[in-house]
């Protein structure tokens, strides 16, 4: 791709750039000041499913924006009246950030009759303007850069609509070794040829992505997404390494993949270090510097609440348009009702209010993965293998049950009946596949109760190990 | 229980797609959890930093809104013989009640607390949501089986699009009314699955013509078989028509006969308003008391497809959106037991649950208002749709000259020849029915259900034009957009055609483009507005017509 920084391009005139040097089939779009190069909205064509590209605009939705339009009269969509909403006036309180009791806050009334009507698919306007702001300055992106935000139904729904929108039946993903169980049904249902990339206590190995990718049998197409979870990873609690993060956006530039960064826990990172910058972030600082590999999922479900569904998704606007028409088919829209409420209470903190919002909920979390680990080295120091996680809630460990453990059935029958439930780590591959691992989250526990579960634990595999004549 | 009435097994009509839904691991642990067992299975953050302490709203009383207009010649002094009717929209009693949240659960509060709501919840809805569901749908619908069941969803967009993955598989045809929400066929578009339009009338989708296209089915030259319906029954959009409950029947029978799975989209089944009566014929008609009970509310309304489903074979969306507000995205389904299961399945891989907070503050509402309060609102709430769509169609009457024909006398009429029933309103230009033959600009049924008027339109011998790309521009097309500049936002009648390749499914009416459609919204403006569109859409179409 062409990336000389003293190209200035306007949008509109792509047939002013330079043929690319490198035979490259794709031309860029530069910005000059920042020395990035743009992925050319066209580039994405090769990325979309055959499901995405045959879905059409809605048309009753596509003309929303006219309605818009001041002194049109719109006699177009069935909206009900606002006058007849039974909702006149919502508040809600919330702990005062210095902690001198409760805060009221009201939802103003022009947003929450925003809310309460039927509203753009992506989501209410001053939502997406007030997180692309925000994503611009915690990633330290600009505009103009090709990207934008969308709303969704919780980063559950808009994964799932992503992995729609660019995987066709029987194609080939990348996905980490093990994977967070919620997306095997998804892959599982497009038979997915599902590839397992190694992980370690550093998160994602980029040597085995670079060892798959460069293997790849040049008679089949190769993995157009990459599904990563890299921060507190899902069920493993590693956070990928920055070496690790540059290695992987340089192959999938090489190798032209894209990065389905799910990110659900990153302000949930909690580790002595200052935090790594997300791939969102670095794409436009390292390698090559060129941008739109990277599509990313926030949730707000770990820090302000689950039940809500409020999730966002950035990245390539050609990618947010194709989940965006799912969306206007789907589920419509994510609930503007409950956007009303969150934005109130976003504009009432601003940006650094969420920020010292979200130190405190790290803070928590760090103190109960404190209390887990100290448990753990009381109870399992012997019986057990694990690395600390830095970020999430999950603490993945190994149980020493020899070669033919299995701490599926230990969990499903000993452990069950022992009083103590966790989750084996067989439900983390797609195959299935026997392991000795465990997934235990330490969010809800007070220690009294982790001590407890982990003593049962404990107790279990002991008498385990007995009966099965115990092990080295 | 042997005198217990269950819905026949459908699995055979589970898609391959819905067959392969395997139980989220995770979500499979839920079965665990109580007794003396301590948990640290699920991935639920701690809603101990969840922010939100309570919420609460202020709400209407149930009674807000009148049963009856009040009668104008008590009204205060207004110059226009509409001044009562712009006080009344929207117009409610002052009166106001609180419904709040509170973060801790507390003894009998129903599960209605924060510390739930925030979390995540189950995928079929909390558990007051599921209660109120369910009794609603026993007191209001009465399935006509025993083991139905209800699971909330996030409104019926999310409801259909499940509904199209669990039933239909690439290459199946679905059957849809000759007009119908594109918003559907899309949803099922990306399945692979085709559509067959089956006519309809000013009575709604016609039994004869359905009973023709399933006795005529031809696998080899027509696909598999179609096993499923997809229908809005009453207030059908974009026709406003509804369907009665003699037809139900008759489709239901052949439903039956020939194995089909309805699918019964009905967001307006609470905006039944009734016939339209001219304004010169309308009496000042008190509604019943206000203590009328559930039975006659009941009874005032079309039935639902579920009174004569005693197979299960009926899946039924409800919502909340045009009752409540649409922004809350909240609904249910009723169906069969086999097909909950699937649909549960389905919805928790991708929009999980719907919003809590959503499902505690409505909960919270229908709770303060009781079920006899909700009943009353919906009664209010038809009431402002009633005079809604009777000022759009008096204002419709004050552009036009309009004269009621029996359907059989308008020539193509959409309503289509046969139909003894509907009368359809032909408007002309003002003063032009003196006329030898004067021509009508546009005919309508004025609904008695929902937010629409569905317009036929006569636009005599304007021409096709042609686009600069080669394609044809109809007069549709054309007016759509000389309406458009003018300042009004309408609906088409090309939005809502079922594509097809071969012009000979299209309904006859749409195959001739001296003849085209539009769909208006009577409810998102205020009076005054909605006067002022309907003046811009007669002055439009007159010129466009050059008449």
């Amino acid at each position: 791709m062409p990336t000389s920084s003293s190209l200035v391009i306007s949008e509109d005139d792509e047939s002013a750039l330079c043929a690319p040097t490198d035979g490259s089939q794709t031309t860029s779009r530069v910005i000059e000041a920042q020395g990035l190069t743009v992925l050319p909205a066209s580039s994405y064509a090769s990325f979309l499913s055959k499901v995405a590209k045959a879905r059409k605009p809605s048309p009753i939705r596509g003309l929303y924006p006219l309605e818009q339009t001041p002194g049109v009269i719109s006699l177009l969509a069935g909206k009900p009246n606002a006058a007849l909403f039974p909702f006149i006036n919502v508040q809600f309180t919330v702990p005062n950030l210095d902690n001198s009791g409760p805060m009221l806050l009201s939802v103003d009334e022009d947003l929450l009759s925003m809310g309460l009507q039927y509203a753009p698919t992506n989501g209410i306007q001053p939502m997406v303007e007030w997180l692309t702001l925000f994503q611009e300055q915690e990633h330290r992106r600009g505009r103009g850069e090709g990207w934008r935000v969308s709303v969704t139904a919780g980063s559950q729904d808009a994964i799932y609509k992503a992995i729609q929108a660019l995987v066709d039946p029987g194609d080939p993903v990348l996905i980490e070794k093990p994977v967070y169980a919620g997306v095997i049904p998804i892959f599982e249902t497009l038979h997915c040829e599902m590839i397992e990339v190694e992980t370690d206590v550093d998160g994602l190995k980029s040597l085995s992505l670079r060892e798959i990718l460069e293997n790849w049998s040049t008679s089949k197409p190769k993995p157009k997404v990459l599904y990563t979870v890299p921060y507190g990873c899902n069920p493993t609690g590693a956070t990928t390494a920055l070496t690790r993060r540059k290695e992987v956006l340089d192959l999938s530039r090489e190798h032209s993949f894209l990065v389905l960064e799910d990110d659900p826990y990153y302000f949930m990172y909690f580790g002595a270090h200052s935090r790594i910058p997300s791939y969102f972030m670095l794409e436009a600082q390292t390698g090559d510097r060129s941008v739109g590999h990277v599509l990313r999922f926030d949730s707000f479900s770990k820090i302000l609440s689950a039940g809500i569904r409020i999730g966002f998704v950035t990245g390539p606007a050609p990618l947010l348009d194709a989940i965006d028409r799912h969306t206007a088919t789907a589920n419509l829209q994510p609930s503007s009702f409950s956007q009303a409420i969150i934005l109130t209470l976003l504009r009432s903190w601003g940006r650094e209010g969420l920020l010292a919002h979200i130190h405190t909920v790290a803070k928590f979390y760090r103190e109960k993965r404190d209390v887990f680990e100290a448990a753990m080295r009381r109870h399992l120091h012997d019986l057990a293998e694990w690395n600390t996680p830095e970020a999430g809630m999950f603490f993945w460990f190994k149980l020493l049950l020899g070669d033919d453990g299995d701490s599926a059935r230990l969990i499903q029958t000993k452990a069950f009946e022992g009083g103590v439930l966790a989750l084996p780590g067989t439900v983390f591959t797609p195959s299935g596949a026997r392991t000795t691992y465990v997934r235990a989250s330490f969010s809800l526990l007070e220690e009294g109760q982790v001590n407890e579960a982990l003593r049962r634990l404990r107790v279990v595999i002991l008498k385990e190990r007995g009966l099965t004549g115990g092990f080295s | 229980m042997s005198s217990e009435k269950k819905a026949v097994d459908h699995s055979h009509h589970l898609s391959d797609l819905a067959r392969r839904h395997a139980l989220s691991p995770l979500k499979g642990l839920q079965k665990y959890y109580g007794k003396d067992l301590i948990p640290f299975a699920g991935g639920l953050p701690s809603p101990e930093y969840f922010p939100f302490t309570s919420v609460s709203a202020q709400v209407p009383l149930a009674d807000a809104f009148p049963l009856d207009p009040p009668r104008s010649a008590t009204s205060p002094v207004s110059s226009s013989p509409f001044g009562w009717l712009w006080r009344l929209f929207g117009a409610s009693k002052g009166d106001t009640t609180h419904v709040q949240i509170p973060r801790e659960p507390r003894q009998g509060d129903g599960g209605l607390n924060l510390s739930k709501a925030l979390q995540y919840g189950p995928v079929t809805g909390l558990q007051p949501t599921q209660a109120f569901v369910r009794e609603f749908t026993q007191r209001i619908y009465a399935p006509a089986y025993d083991d139905w069941t209800t699971l909330a969803h996030a409104g019926n967009t999310d409801g259909w699009s499940r509904v199209a993955k669990l039933l239909l598989n690439p290459g199946d045809t679905l059957l849809v009314e000759e007009w119908t929400y594109p918003s559907a066929l899309a949803s099922a578009r990306p399945i692979g699955a085709r559509w067959k339009a089956v006519p309809m009338d000013g009575q709604g989708m016609r039994p004869d013509a359905l009973r023709e296209i399933l006795a005529g089915w031809d696998v080899e030259r027509d696909g598999p078989r179609p096993r499923v319906i997809y229908t809005v029954p009453v207030g059908q959009n974009p026709t406003g028509v509804t369907l009665g409950l003699e037809r139900k029947k008759a489709i239901y029978d052949l439903c039956v006969q020939y194995d089909i799975i309805i699918a019964e989209d009905d967001p307006y089944y609470f905006l039944q308003v009734g016939e339209f009566v001219p304004k010169s014929l309308r009496k000042a008609e008190r509604e019943s008391a206000a203590g009328e009970d559930i039975a006659r509310f009941i009874a005032s309304l079309v039935p639902t497809y579920l009174r004569v489903d005693t197979q299960g074979r009926v899946i039924r969306l409800d919502t909340f959106s045009k009752t409540i507000a649409p922004g809350v995205r909240l609904g249910w389904f009723t169906c069969s037991p086999l097909f909950a299961e699937r649909l549960e399945r389905i919805g928790e891989v991708s929009t999980m649950s719907p919003c809590g907070l959503s499902q505690a503050l409505v909960v919270a509402l229908l709770s303060r208002w009781t079920f006899d309060g909700y009943v009353r609102w919906l009664r209010g709430l038809r009431t402002q749709y009633k005079l809604r769509r009777d000022f759009f169609v008096d204002c419709l009457m004050e552009e036009f000259d309009v004269v009621p024909t029996p359907a059989s006398a308008v020539p193509g009429a959409w309503v289509a020849a046969g139909d003894q029933m509907t009368i359809v309103f032909s408007a002309y230009r003002r003063g032009s029915m003196d006329k030898e033959k004067p021509r009508p600009l546009l005919s309508f049924v004025p609904p008695s259900a929902g937010m629409f008027v569905w317009m036929e339109l006569y636009f005599g011998d304007v021409p096709n034009q042609t686009d600069e790309d080669g394609s044809v521009v109809t007069p549709e097309r054309q007016f759509f957009t000389r309406l458009a500049d003018a300042g009004v936002l309408t609906a088409p009648g090309w939005f809502f055609l079922p594509e097809t390749h071969k012009t000979d499914s299209l309904p006859s009416s749409a195959a001739d483009h001296h003849i085209g459609h539009t769909r208006l919204s009577y409810t998102p403006s205020d009076a005054e507005t909605t006067r002022r569109g309907v003046k811009i859409f007669a002055k439009t179409l007159r010129e466009f017509c050059r008449v």
